[in-house]
Order: structure tokens, then sequence, then C-alpha cells
């Protein structure tokens, strides 16, 4: 899509003083009124959502409720998605010949540039073969490391040092915006990598007064990209489209603060779709409040998650299977009796009750050792590691084995 | 004078109170106030407090700028070298206000202007280059490698009628908003709905999984 802003129509009045050149630019009363937005002005790519918008629900889609920048068609037979990204467009769909007259209708409004199957999308690379797809970021991190002048630095084997002890006294950081900088940009590179996650979680946590330690973390971080930077995620056909998800905490593992951290990840038919680390904002006082608060964290992702396919059109009534490695969790979920211990969480309780009552989920046991969100919670030795990646389906094509 | 009497047994930390507390409360009132009255409570203010601590505010900053846009055609020529030692005195950890009064007396006359510039050159803080980089329309462009920051400083305030009055008064609006900006965030930044990462890969999959097509 190109010069996409051009497209919107403004709501407001806005005027311009005449350009620099401009025959009457001498003129200090005359202004330009703009009809149409321009580059530069504040409300141009929300002008230009909404003309898209208008366009496409003009020709049959329907804003999804799951994300107002999915649109969706759903006939008797063809099925067509719409995905928008300021100015990046994806269509998918089982018609083709859907998808051209959804094409055709575009064009005949915007010059859109057709670029045949999708190959690259914001900085992600797709590659399509016959098993499935693959994506990720290698030349994101290539850049990331030749911008941080770290492309000859030595490969580590795993993101974070298995002996890492916080430290929260060291000398500041000269410049605050290299360090967030850094960080923003290991952030979005997590949309590929999940095993950088837990890393790039916690010293995004420092983003406000990062010292010295910090910084060498981000290092330490960039060193063990630089030993995988083709690493990325694959999707392969597995034949349905059921939702498993698996969740997990360690218990007040944050040295500062003692609150701990929930990590979940969501497979949606069978491919990683969903993964996340995040510092609780709770103190916890028992292991089992703390895997329950998580749980109902990852439930609140899995019911999304099912609206969302629901709302592309893959509606199921078998329950989503939730994997947990804590006895304890399991048997407050199952039965509704409360205690003492856990009046506190009694809404959280509730809730989960409620969803596996009227099965929404289910939960399931699973030991410790297949956790897979363990990679999100704490610090793994190396081949823990790369046995529980392989298991997300995150793989790096260089790797001998 | 008060003030000075009680300061040898106040700490500093309640020296610094009172003084955020007097420059909101004459922040504040500012408006209010007729500009010759508000410029000798300042006179009388810089008499009392040594002028460092007027730096450490962030109150007193905002006070001396709106005093440097509102004033200038009247402050006395006292009031100019002490606003000028302010700047002198400002301390490096707010080296991001600097501008804002760069900005501000450029606003008041070129001639003070360079003036200032001129004997900034001889203090600590010329360990930033001033150097304008361009000349542009009415103004220059500053580069502040310290604090990678790039500054156009200009405006022209020369005529003093009240139509131009008007429009510089828009236009110093608009200058007080570039000055807030800091470099890595986007002051032009804008907002459009844009898609969750997590839906892209729900759709890849989906895509995957049923044999769709995708372009």
């Amino acid at each position: 899509m190109s010069s996409a802003f051009l497209h919107g129509n403004l709501e407001e009045e806005v005027y311009m003083k005449l350009p620099l050149g401009h025959p009457q630019s001498s003129d200090p009363n005359l202004v330009y009124q703009f009809h149409k937005s321009i580059y530069g002005l504040k409300q141009s790519p929300r002008a230009w959502h909404a003309q898209l918008s208008v366009v496409l629900e003009d020709s049959g889609f329907k804003r999804s409720n799951a994300d107002s920048s999915l649109f969706i068609h759903l006939g008797p037979m063809a099925k067509v998605m719409f995905l928008v990204y300021v100015d990046d467009l994806i269509i998918v769909g089982n018609d083709s010949d859907a998808i051209s007259h959804l094409k055709a209708t575009l064009q005949k409004r915007f010059p859109i540039k057709d670029l045949g199957n999708l190959k690259y999308f914001l900085g992600i690379e797709i590659a399509i073969s016959h098993k499935g797809l693959f994506l990720n970021q290698h030349k994101y991190v290539l850049d990331l490391l030749k911008d941080a002048k770290m492309i000859d630095a030595k490969p580590a084997p795993i993101p974070l040092d298995s002996k890492l002890k916080l430290k929260t006294t060291s000398e500041p950081l000269g410049s605050i915006n290299y360090y967030q900088h850094l960080v923003g940009r290991l952030i979005y590179l997590t949309i590929t990598r999940p095993d950088i996650t837990y890393a790039v979680s916690l010293v995004s946590q420092f983003m406000h007064t990062p010292i010295v330690f910090h910084l060498n973390l981000v290092k330490r971080i960039l060193c063990y990209l630089k030993g995988s930077a083709g690493r990325g995620i694959v999707m392969t056909n597995h034949g349905h489209t059921q939702i498993t998800g698996y969740r997990d905490s360690d218990w007040a593992g944050n040295a500062i603060d003692r609150k701990s951290t929930t990590g979940f990840c969501m497979f949606v038919g069978g491919n990683l779709v969903s993964y996340r680390s995040k510092k609780q904002h709770i103190v916890a006082h028992s292991s089992a409040e703390v895997e329950y608060h998580a749980m109902t964290f990852t439930t609140y992702e899995l019911i999304w998650l099912k609206g969302l396919l629901s709302n592309l059109g893959f509606s199921s009534s078998i329950p989503m299977t939730l994997f947990c490695d804590n006895q304890a969790t399991l048997h407050i979920a199952a039965n509704p009796v409360f205690h003492e211990r856990t009046k506190h969480i009694e809404v959280d309780c509730h809730f989960i009750h409620q969803q596996v009552h009227s099965q929404v989920i289910k939960t399931c046991y699973i030991c410790s050792h297949d956790q897979l969100p363990d990679l999100f919670t704490k610090v793994l030795t190396s081949a823990h590691f790369h046995h529980l990646l392989s298991k997300l389906g995150s793989i790096n094509p260089l790797d001998p084995a | 004078m008060w003030i000075q009497e009680l300061s040898p047994q106040l700490s500093q930390t309640l020296k610094m109170i009172l003084l955020i507390s007097l420059f909101s409360f004459l922040y504040n009132t500012l408006l209010s106030f007729s500009l010759p009255r508000i410029l000798r409570v300042i006179q009388l203010i810089n008499l009392i407090l040594p002028i460092t601590l007027l730096c450490h505010s962030l109150e007193g900053i905002q006070l001396i700028t709106v005093l440097l846009q509102q004033g200038y055609k009247t402050l006395s020529p006292m009031l100019l070298d002490i606003l000028c030692l302010i700047i002198l005195h400002i301390n490096i950890s707010q080296l991001n206000i600097l501008p804002f009064l760069l900005l501000s007396l450029m606003c008041m006359n070129h001639e003070i202007f360079r003036r200032q510039i001129h004997m900034m050159n001889g203090d600590k803080l010329c360990m930033m280059s001033y150097k304008p980089l361009i000349k542009i329309r009415h103004g220059v462009l500053f580069n502040f490698p310290k604090i990678n920051m790039l500054w156009a400083v200009g405006g022209c305030i020369k005529s003093s009628s009240t139509q131009m009055g008007l429009l510089t008064d828009t236009r110093r609006v608009l200058w007080l908003r570039a000055i807030l900006k800091v470099f890595g965030v986007d002051y032009k930044e804008t907002f459009t709905p844009v898609v969750k990462m997590n839906i892209v890969r729900v759709l890849l999959s989906v895509v995957v999984n049923n044999r769709w097509l995708m372009c």
C-alpha cells in the first residue's frame, strides 16, 4: 500500500501555512485548509483506518470483536479474513475467487500493490514449505546486533546466566535512552522468539532506572541471539483447531520484591500462538495462591482465544485443556470448598469454578519435567531449555541436529 | 526575609519544600497578577534566595520561563543578568530544560540571545556545542550531542504589533509542545488501531491447519 495516509478524510478543521516557494507564500493572510489527511498530521493514521474500515464494511466484511484490526467475511462457503497493520494488509481465506474479488474492490479505491504470497510482514520473514510455515526475524536480529556493535560477540547457549542473581545496586547507566532503545527492540523480537521472552521481561522491568548490571544482562541476551539468529516458530498442519494452554508460575522468584512470575503458552491447532511472561501484581503467601492467580490470568487469555476462533468460524464445544503441574490448584479448581487459606482469592476461585463447571476449560495434570511454560518463569539449564524449546515448536534451521 | 532568618536552622530538605510550595503558589497565581508586580516579587525572591536553589525546582524553572515569555519587553537589565546567571547554574541533570530557556531567550531578542550564548561559552556548560547547525528562516537549528537532541530555536517576534502578537502567541504554544520533545520519544507519534501479534499467529495457525490461501 503506497501513500496510505493521503486517503483518509479529516473530521477536524486543520489549516496549514503556505509552504515556502509557493507563489503566494509571502502573504501571511493566506492558509490552506485540509480536506484529506496528510503525512505528519496526528490524525492521519486514524483517518486512514476509518476510511479502510468503511470500504471493507461496504464489501460485506465485519469487524471482529476480538480485535478492531481484523475483518471477517463469512459466506456460505467462502471465508475471507483481512488483517490490517496500518498500511500492511494480509488477506487469508479458503476461496481464491473471493480473495481476488476483494483485491479488485480495494484496488479500485486505493493504489494497492499486490505482493503475492505472504513472505514478509512487519519485519517477520515467513517461509512456506509443504510442511507448513516458518516464522523468523533473522534480518531483524542481525540488524539489532549490528546496531549494538555485538556482531562479533561470542555466542551464548542460553539467554540468561543459570546462576543469575539480580542486583539492585551498581553504577547508574550513562545513557538510559540507549538501554530503553535496545530493550524496546528486544520486546519486538519476542514475536517469534519465545526463548527470550522471560529474559526480556526481566530486563524490561528496569526500563526507568537501568544500572550497568542490567545493560550487561541485555548484552548477554544479545550474545545468545548471536548464536541463534535464525531461530523461529514453525507452524505445521495438525488438522484441527483445538486450543490447549499451559501455565506455570514460580513462587516469590523475584529477589527484589518477592513477587511471582506467571508464564503461559497457548497452542491453536498444535501451533504456538500466544505466550507471555509476566510479573504478578500481588505478593502471594503460598505457591498455590500464585499458581491459582496464574490460572485465572491464563483463563482470561484462553477465553479470549476461544472468542476469536469462534469469530473466525471455528467454534467448538470441546473444553479447552489447561495443563498445570500443581496438584493443589487442580483440587481447588475441582472442588467448590473454600478454606481459610483461599479466602482472599475467592473471586478467582469462583471464576475458575464457573469456567470448569460450564466446560469452557478442563484442567489437566502434567508432570513438572514436561511443563512447557517453565521457559517463561525461570532460568533453566541449557539442556532443559532446548528440550522445552523444541517442544514449543521454536527451532533453528541452522542447528546441526 | 523571614526565610533568610530561618534558613540556618532549617535542613536542606525543608528549604526545598518551602521553595517548591512558594513557587507553585507563585506559578498558580501568575496569571492573576499584573506583570510589574510579579517582577517585583521575583526580584525579591532573587535577593533572598540563591539562584542555584531556584533552578533545583521544576516550578522555579517554569516560572522563569513563563516570565521570559510574557515579560521579555519589560525585563530590567538587572533581571536579565539574573536570568543569565540562572542559565549558567542549571544543573546538568536538568539539561533538557536548557533549550526551553534558550528558546525563551531567543524569543526575547536575537541580540540578547547571542549575548547569552557568548557568556555560556565561558562556563562549564560549553562542553556541549552550541554552534547553530543551519540558519533556518526565522531561527537557528541547534545540536546538543551530549543529550542527543536537535532543537530548532526560532520565532520572529521582532514586530510588536498586536496582530503579530496574537500570531506569536499561538506559535509559542506550538513551540512549547516541540520543546517537550525528548529523543527516543516520538512526539509525532500517532495512534491507530493495530493488530495484536497473537492474532497474526492464530490466523497463520488456522491457515496452516486448513490449507488456506494467504497473501
